[in-house]
């Protein structure tokens, strides 16, 4: 099995498979352990049973067996758990009645044999943080330098491996330096490598090519493109959402200059006011500043942990308390989000003063709900003498006297713990005028008296507390997911879900590389650096003819890597690249050609459409009837609107009459007074002709018409990493698996499908990717005086495949070449069919 | 203009936003009878959904008011089915209406486009934290698509997301009616002959590929790659084009988007296709209302009525299910622009064919149609429905991809048992 757990838990779902399969860790011994072994456990045998242990389990107690293998209906066990709450044989007796859905899984249990796995015993649950009780791999001493880092995250990782039970898994060999190349190019900028790029690096020493490589790649401009990729899956952020635009492009700014994660992590968390200003208040924003989905989105993003399920019970298969949520969902009871305007809108969140969080819960139709306090429900740890990777974050923050002094460092520091970005984004005091006078403003017109970028105090102390380095989660969560991207696996999977119940595999590497991106000052940039240096990243895939079971096992010890196939947005661009489609590469007028389109002529009468267009929104008369070139074109799935990141980061600017900005309600009012304006006649005109054209019973009536028309083919894609995201649901990003973020947990769909396939073989990108023009590099070799057939296949699988062909593969390829109708034609359909391939989607 | 207006724009935007195969669960006959308290046999094997976004006006269409001020504009017609009358903008469908149902009492309970749609299309209340799926999409999850097109098509808009359940049930996409698919085919240039040299040619790649790696999803990709090839070739793919048709069964669809669009849907559920919605807009009347319903009435009239007629001649009625939905109704009182505002209280559904009872109106609304007076129906009764037609046993639990256990239709939910009688 090559997929990641995290894709196979979708399966699982549309399978429905909750009704089938039962898995004992996860659901069942939740069960057991919270609600019977403390009277048919170790300490006491009630009834002379037993549940703590397989043997006790199978013999049964003074009643005889638990189950009824002939008629599982008739099991002792589930007769037991189903009878009503005021039975004198119901269990369990000490504690509440099992809930409907814990019942159902006994009940599956049962019915598909009552597995329980070998050798685990089961102990009354004690909360505790998962993966921290062991660390005796983890060297006292703090490595010298990223590659020795690396290096000791990869004897660390062995050691687990040796320790662990079982056979050893398979080991792959490590990859060749091309592949290396392609491999990391890929997960580092998100795209392929050019040829230059190949011949720079060949010409690099052999010895430090791949840090040199890793270092050129981290510091390349695109590397905050991709990861802003990351940061969006990661974050959910949706540019069609309110402060969705805004939030991205803060992303990706805060990746491109290097913030600190845990400075990010602040600001997202605490910050207030209306995204074109405070751009992080998109993430609040992204969840409508709901308290109760902020907090579940907040525990589940930022530290691993899904809370959510508690939201509306205690959690079915973890030690979460519904109490526990309802205290982290109090941080953020006083949020709110605030709309004005009306045709020009603004949205806000703010602070009120009572929180919306109260308890009992609203479902249980208390007589009275209380509101209630904030409480971190996560426990820090506490630690004797302070770690050495603590020491050195503190080292690294520890403001330079020299370069900021007195007031400036406060200030410096006040933004480090405040989080606030609006002070960041204020480049000059005229804008800075601006702002405060709209807040003023605004607060002076708003009910209670608030400013509109009232900050939370409540969310400043969660911000600090979940990024405080002794919280274990924070860093491991987001080394987990880092990790991940990189290596094809994570450590904890899904990766979002740390928990006593998950298995965590090598928790100390992943603790040891949580502690040195800690010591790091939490910058990402480091992290991918130690990571990409790791021999754990630099394996390869396992070969044909070894069995599931051992290659699964393979991965799991990261002795080997799994096939990973590109994300749709680097694939798509690898395409572009690989095509040299980035640029025009013909000359104008060179593909001149007609093509036919069939188009849709009104019925209804020119004069009557245009009557009654609304001139102001500049809509067609009727919707169902789009404006000649309106309607979609064929290949719309493969383009996005580009979103322009530095522009939504420009704090609005103040308009020549300082004042329309300086109040919001006002404003709203004038927006009334313009429409009402445009209203009158001109309106009234509108309406009534629309009013005829409806009557007409022509409205949407039209005929067909094919239509020839001159165009001159010679696209040029741009970047799909900029596009407003996710793309509309049948784009070709969509479809290669960039999620709709709608959903908490919800990661890439990795799987194959047949519309991806469509989208390859006959899309626009591959099929120009394919064409040889002459403005590409490889035009040269394959016409005209200069032509050599075998020199351009070199050339092509070096800059498609990176890597050169085999002896059999130029001959093959050379067929192929000559078979077409001319060699550039010939040499099209090699390059076609090489981007089609697997070898170009799934990475060396 | 109202507070509406640019909602056909931002409708649009949030369907944008919104966009398989699955076990065969046949439902066994006693869990049927508990459902509704009679034995019926589900003979449904596909649907049409036609969605009407905005908030249709019942009394103008299903619920006319004859001689109440309330009634506006239209007269109510008498139909084929004994007794019950619909307004005069379906004077065609009127001649069909032996074979269709309506639920006048349905107990809307969400005045806002977002909410109101989303619980009508999913049967639960919107989630801030889980998106559920769309009918279409748990009706794929649970029903396998028979021949070669994808199970689930959604026409002329996008049709609600698969949320929980994934990329595998969204619908395939198809904007305009009858317009070519470029997907489909090689691309404009590449001949047949070339095409299927360039198929050998990858063929010979991926195999050495195959043959090195021991990568599970290479063995995946290989069979959507010979899928996708056999649907390029299918002749299924015929289904798509509309030009072909005689004109004048155009004609009698209606030259218009929605026409063509219903025409499409046929010709696809009897190729195969489970499930098609039909989605058309401009329902929002906060303005001329009657201007707007008597054009609606002049698209959708000639289309459906040509629909039920078709089906029911070549006998693949009762297997397809046909229903229309929208978010709510309207108000009663007709407003200073002549126009009716958001009404949830009570609102009607058009059903007809996969086996219901046809000629006969379900529940009732109050002498203005303000609220539900006899026999109210829940939103998620409809989607309870629909299960039930198909023989889905709509109390399924799923599992989220966060293993919170989650029923196909909202807990509680009942079939219409008067719909099966």
């Amino acid at each position: 099995m090559s997929a990641p757990v995290r894709h196979l838990a979708v399966l699982l779902c549309s399978a429905g498979i909750a009704s089938a399969e039962v898995d004992f860790r996860q659901q069942i011994q939740p069960i057991f352990e919270n609600a019977c072994i403390r009277c048919h456990g170790a300490d006491k045998a009630k009834g002379d049973l037993r549940l703590d242990t397989k043997a006790g389990f199978l013999r049964g107690g003074k009643h005889g067996p638990l189950v009824n293998t002939k008629d599982y209906e008739k099991s002792e066990l589930l007769r037991r758990v189903k009878l009503p709450r005021d039975h004198e044989d119901i269990m369990p007796q000490e504690t509440e009645p099992l809930s409907g859905p814990h019942k159902n899984w006994l009940t599956d249990w049962v019915r598909t044999g009552a597995k329980w796995p070998d050798g685990v015993v089961l102990k009354i649950r004690k909360k505790e943080v998962p993966g921290l009780a062991e660390k005796q791999f983890i060297p006292e001493k703090a490595p010298a330098s990223l590659a020795e880092a690396a290096a000791m995250a990869d004897k660390i990782l062995a050691q687990e491996n040796a320790a662990g039970k079982g056979p050893q898994p398979p080991v792959a060999t490590g990859i060749d330096d091309l592949s290396f190349l392609r491999r990391a190019t890929v997960d580092l900028i998100g795209r392929i490598p050019a040829s230059e790029e190949i011949k720079q690096f060949e010409q690099t020493s052999a010895g430090d090519r791949r840090e040199k490589l890793v270092d050129r790649l981290i510091a390349h401009p695109r590397f905050a493109e991709r990861w802003t990729v990351f940061f969006a899956d990661m974050l959910r952020v949706r540019s069609q959402q309110d402060g969705g635009p805004q939030l991205l492009a803060y992303v990706n700014r805060s990746v491109a200059e290097g913030k600190p994660y845990d400075q990010m992590a602040r600001e997202l968390i605490a910050t207030n006011g209306r995204p074109e200003n405070t751009p992080a208040a998109g993430f609040a924003l992204g969840d409508a500043a709901n308290p109760m989905a902020l907090a579940g989105a907040t525990s589940q993003i930022f530290l691993g942990v899904r809370l959510q399920c508690a939201e509306c019970h205690d959690h079915p298969f973890d030690d979460w308390k519904q109490k526990e949520f309802y205290d982290l969902a109090a941080f953020f009871g006083t949020i709110k989000r605030v709309e004005q305007g009306k045709n020009i809108k603004r949205i806000y969140t703010t602070e009120v003063k009572e929180t919306a969080v109260k308890w009992p819960p609203e479902r249980e139709q208390p007589a009275k709900r209380e509101g209630v306090a904030p409480k971190f429900p996560f426990e820090l740890v506490n630690f004797t003498t302070k770690p050495h990777y603590i020491s050195r974050l503190e080292e690294r923050r520890r403001p330079n006297p020299t370069a900021i002094t007195g007031a400036a460092a406060k200030k410096a520091l006040d933004d480090l713990v405040d989080g606030l970005d609006v002070k960041q984004t204020l480049r000059d005091s005229k804008q800075e005028a601006a702002i405060l006078a709209e807040a003023k403003a605004a607060a002076a017109s708003s009910q209670d008296g608030r400013s509109i970028y009232a900050q939370s105090e409540d969310r400043k102390k969660l911000a600090a507390v979940i990024t405080d380095p002794r919280n274990p989660y924070f860093a491991r969560a987001f080394v987990n997911r880092v990790w991940a991207e990189l290596v094809g696996r994570g450590f904890v999977e899904p990766l979002d879900n740390f928990s006593s119940y998950n298995e965590m595999r090598h928790p100390q590497t992943l603790q040891f590389l949580a502690q040195e991106f800690v010591a790091s000052g939490y910058d990402l940039r480091t992290l991918v650096k130690t990571v990409m240096l790791t021999s754990a990243y630099q394996r390869g895939h396992l070969l044909a003819g070894i069995s599931e079971t051992e290659a699964t096992r393979a991965e799991e010890a990261f002795t080997a890597t799994r096939s990973r196939r590109m994300l749709g947005e680097v694939l798509f661009d690898s395409v572009s690249v690989a095509g040299h489609l980035l640029s025009h590469k013909w000359p104008e007028g060179a593909n001149v050609r007609e093509v036919k389109r069939q188009i849709r002529i009104p019925l209804a009468p020119a004069a009557m459409l245009a009557a009654a267009e609304d001139k102001t929104t500049n809509q067609p008369a009727m919707m169902a009837m789009a404006k000649p070139g309106q309607a979609p074109a064929p290949y719309d799935l493969e383009k996005g609107a580009t979103l322009d990141f530095e522009a939504l980061l420009k704090p609005e600017k103040p308009g020549k009459d300082d004042d329309k900005f300086a109040d919001v309600l006002s404003e709203s009012k004038k927006d009334l007074a313009m429409n009402k304006k445009m209203e009158d006649d001109a309106i009234e005109a509108v309406r009534q002709a629309r009013i005829r054209l409806l009557q007409s019973g022509n409205a949407e009536r039209f005929r067909l018409e094919t239509v020839t028309a001159i165009v001159d083919d010679n696209p040029r894609f741009d970047t799909t990493l900029r596009m407003a995201t996710p793309a509309p649901p049948s784009h070709f990003l969509r479809v290669f698996g960039q999620p709709a973020r709608d959903n908490l947990g919800e990661f890439r769909d990795e799987s194959p499908s047949l519309r991806q396939e469509l989208m390859m073989l006959n899309g626009k990108a591959t099929h120009e990717a394919s064409r040889v023009g002459p403005l590409e590099p490889v035009h040269h070799l394959i016409t005209g005086p200069t032509a050599n057939p075998a020199k351009a296949v070199e050339f092509v699988y070096l800059e498609i495949f990176t890597r050169r062909p085999t002896a059999q593969e130029l001959a093959e390829a050379r067929e192929v070449i000559s078979a077409g109708k001319t060699p550039a034609e010939g040499l099209a359909d090699l390059r076609w069919a090489m981007l089609n391939s697997h070898e170009f989607r799934y990475l060396p | 203009m109202s507070s509406c207006t640019d909602y056909i724009t931002s409708r649009r935007r949030f369907l944008a936003q919104f966009a398989g195969t699955g076990a065969l669960l046949g439902m066994p006959i006693n869990r049927l009878v508990a459902a509704i308290g009679s034995a019926h046999a589900p003979k449904a094997e596909s649907v049409i959904l036609f969605w009407n976004g905005g908030g249709m006006s019942h009394l103008d269409t299903w619920d006319p008011k004859p001689g109440r001020e309330v009634g506006g504009e239209f007269e109510a017609i008498k139909t084929s089915a004994d007794g019950v009358q619909i307004s005069e903008i379906f004077p065609q469908l009127a001649k069909q209406m032996h074979h269709c149902s309506i639920i006048r009492s349905i107990a809307g309970t969400n005045g806002d486009h977002g909410r109101a749609t989303y619980e009508l299309q999913t049967s639960h209340p919107q989630n801030p934290a889980l998106v559920h799926p769309g009918m279409g999409s748990f009706v794929v999850n649970e029903r396998q698509k028979s021949g070669d097109l994808p199970a689930y098509i959604s026409i002329g808009g996008m049709a609600p997301r698969a949320g929980y359940l994934g990329q595998r049930c969204e619908a395939y996409y198809i904007g305009l009616p009858g317009e070519r698919d470029p997907y489909l085919a090689f691309p404009d240039g590449i001949h047949h002959t070339q095409g299927e040299r360039r198929l050998e040619i990858l063929a010979k790649m991926n195999l050495r590929t195959s043959g090195k790696l021991a990568a599970r999803d290479l063995k995946e990709t290989d069979v959507a790659l010979k899928d996708a090839v056999a649907l390029m070739k299918s002749p299924a793919l015929a289904s798509f084009d509309l030009d072909k048709e005689n004109p004048k069964t155009l004609e009698r669809y209606g030259l218009t988007e929605f026409g063509r669009g219903t025409l499409l849907a046929k010709k696809l559920i009897e190729t195969g296709v489970r499930f098609v919605q039909v989605n058309r807009g401009g329902f929002d009347n906060h303005m001329d209302v009657f201007p707007a319903m008597r054009n609606h009435g002049s698209v959708m009239d000639p289309a459906l009525a040509s629909l039920i007629e078709d089906l029911s001649a070549s006998g693949r009625l009762d297997k397809t299910l046909v229903i229309m939905l929208s978010e709510f109704g309207r108000t009663p009182k007709i407003n200073k622009d002549a126009g009716r505002d958001h009404h949830a209280r009570v609102f009607s559904c058009f059903l007809a064919g996969g086996g219901i009872k046809g000629g006969q109106v379900i529940g009732s609304s109050d002498k203005d149609g303000m609220a539900p007076e006899n026999r109210p129906v829940q939103v998620a009764d409809i989607h309870a429905s629909v299960c039930h037609a198909l023989g889905i046993d709509h109390t399924r639990e799923l599992t989220t991809p966060l293993g919170r256990p989650m029923k196909l239709v909202k807990e509680g939910a009942k079939p219409v048992a008067e719909l099966f009688a």
